[in-house]
């Protein structure tokens, strides 16, 4: 019954708004999400017997309506409070109907050691299985009864457990968000029964999914950014339930948790996160916090994006091979990739990838190229604060990975310190390191990377 | 008054455990070698209760059935000293219950959610 959903709708948009983001962004694989089956109509029409009595207070509000009053509801700010824990809590009143809390824990594939490779992502579909104190069928039947929807949704660096709940229905499906997020109890049986599920999504990644992740390991080899944000096939089935608690043990705590909320109390979040079960100490080591440096680090990779005018394409259609070529911004706390993505004909691939590299690397940048990315980096972040769930994964990590929050205004100020020189130097600076490759397809044609 | 309804709990507790021991002993599953949870009926709750049951637990199973069913064949049973007495049927041989409580408890849950 669980469905898993493959965020391919929001990565169409990568080459603008995934940049603005702090964590892994850059493609369809960088995240995935698991999801619980959302409301049932079936359920619906036993909710809703009517009654004279409804019928009655509806249309008394009928009547009120029609008075037209107004409201003034206050706009507020997003709070921020840091636990003595260590634990960061941040959360907006928008005033919307429907409330989103999320917990976020620094418990991504990078922090997967050999033995437990592929653990987050066991940890990501896991989500809706039985718990220490609820068991499965009463986590799927309380979300769907009350009409949310709960997700686990993983990145190289967090897993993010998320709730949608309209407003009235919050307290109870909190207990439920906090069982799921810090009691997990994986049992055998159940993980067992779940391996279906990892198998299609497993054999539902698409090639540019592929080359990515075959991208990582080649770029960050063995330190941890390196691993897959999916189970290698030789440890599917191999992740026990005492694996998958000690990985739990070891990453889920409170020194490493960020719990945000859009459409909640600020303190009544703040006391939420406290009263979370886990543990304290540090867990698996983690990186050290990160800069602001990134918002910079997206004025070069919005100008190159798919479309027909932009420097990339402009190279493909010179070098005579057909393909297409966008350019890839993936960012981390402590580290990043810069480059370009293609496609192409496997038999005209070779031409391709030498005119869009000569592009990349002989690049000039303009200021008017530079006045045109500022200003859709900028559009970028706003529009990123305009859906609700992508402006909770903001916040969450930026809380999460940050310990603060820059709201959107903050970050289009910092873009607009961003000069032509800037970005000039910063392209050549990356084009000058140590090149990686991942390639995935038919590739008697392509070269290889010292060839470039 | 306290002492004597203690003293008469402790003759209906020895009483019923005496009985306990006797029902046992009638029964006779011990003498083919199988515990409590091995003759139990397979109704769909302890089907799934054996599914989740652990491999070594499910192979030990199998193999004192295989056993009894060798047993019952050759019209013998094992020798005395090879019976399981009821302390250890009380300690081992109820290897399925918590598996079953749980299995048991997950129906309840769906059956009560299902009455609304």
């Amino acid at each position: 019954m669980r469905r898993t959903s493959l965020c391919a709708s929001r990565c169409s948009l990568c080459g603008v708004l995934w940049e603005s983001r702090l964590s892994c962004s850059g493609g369809k694989g960088d995240r995935e999400t698991s999801r619980l089956p959302q409301y049932e109509t079936i359920m619906a029409s036993k909710l809703a017997k009517p009654s004279l009595l409804k019928n009655v207070v509806n249309r008394g509000y009928a009547a009120q309506a029609a008075a037209q009053q107004s409201y003034n509801l206050p706009t507020q700010d997003v709070k921020v409070t840091t636990l003595p824990t260590g634990a960061v809590v941040a959360s907006l009143e928008n005033n919307a109907p429907v409330s989103r809390v999320a917990v976020l824990f620094k418990a991504g594939s990078r922090y997967e050691t050999a033995p437990n490779k592929g653990a987050a992502h066991v940890l990501r579909t896991s989500v809706g299985l039985g718990t220490k104190d609820v068991s499965a069928f009463a986590i799927t039947r309380n979300i769907q009864q009350a009409g949310g929807s709960l997700t686990a949704e993983s990145g190289r660096e967090h897993v993010m457990y998320s709730l949608d709940m309209t407003r009235n229905n919050l307290d109870s499906s909190l207990e439920v968000l906090a069982s799921v997020a810090t009691q997990p109890s994986f049992k055998p049986w159940e993980l067992a029964d779940n391996l279906k599920r990892i198998k299609i999504e497993l054999a539902m990644r698409d090639p540019s999914t592929l080359a990515l992740e075959l991208l990582h390991g080649a770029a960050f080899r063995n330190s941890g950014l390196g691993n897959s944000i999916f189970v290698p096939d030789y440890q599917l089935g191999k992740l026990s339930q005492g694996v998958m608690g000690d990985f739990v043990a070891s990453t889920h705590l409170a020194s490493r948790m960020a719990v945000v909320g859009l459409g909640v109390d600020h303190e009544g979040l703040v006391s939420y996160a406290k009263s979370l079960g886990v543990g304290s100490g540090d867990g698996v080591p983690t990186v050290g916090a990160y800069g602001t440096q990134q918002i910079l680090g997206i004025g070069p990779s919005t100008k190159y994006g798919g479309n027909a005018s932009s420097v990339l394409a402009k190279a493909v259609a010179s070098s005579g091979g057909l393909g297409s070529a966008s350019a890839i911004n993936i960012n981390y706390s402590d580290s990043g990739l810069f480059g370009y993505f293609i496609m192409a004909d496997s038999a005209s691939v070779d031409k391709v990838i030498d005119a869009v590299h000569s592009a990349v690397k002989g690049l000039k940048v303009t200021e008017a190229d530079v006045a045109r990315g500022k200003k859709m980096a900028k559009a970028a972040i706003h529009m990123a604060t305009e859906s609700g769930a992508e402006h909770l994964e903001d916040m969450g990590l930026q809380a999460l990975l940050t310990g603060t929050y820059a709201n959107p205004s903050a970050a289009a100020a910092a873009i607009d310190g961003v000069t032509a020189s800037s970005v000039q130097s910063a392209v050549s600076k990356v084009m000058g390191g140590k090149l990686s490759m991942g390639a995935i397809g038919s590739l008697s044609a392509v070269p290889y990377i010292d060839q470039l | 008054m306290a002492a004597a309804a203690t003293k008469s709990v402790g003759f209906l507790g020895q009483l019923s455990n005496s009985m306990k021991r006797f029902v046992f002993r009638m029964s006779g599953y011990n003498q083919y070698g199988l515990f409590h949870d091995d003759c139990l009926y397979e109704n769909d709750d302890v089907k799934e209760a054996l599914r989740r049951l652990p491999q070594n637990l499910k192979d030990d199973r199998h193999y004192r059935m295989h056993r009894a069913i060798h047993l019952s064949m050759t019209k013998t049973v094992l020798p005395k000293d090879e019976w399981f007495s009821y302390e250890e049927d009380h300690t081992k041989g109820r290897y399925l219950q918590p598996y079953l409580q749980e299995v048991i408890t997950e129906r309840k849950e769906r059956e009560e959610w299902n009455k609304k």
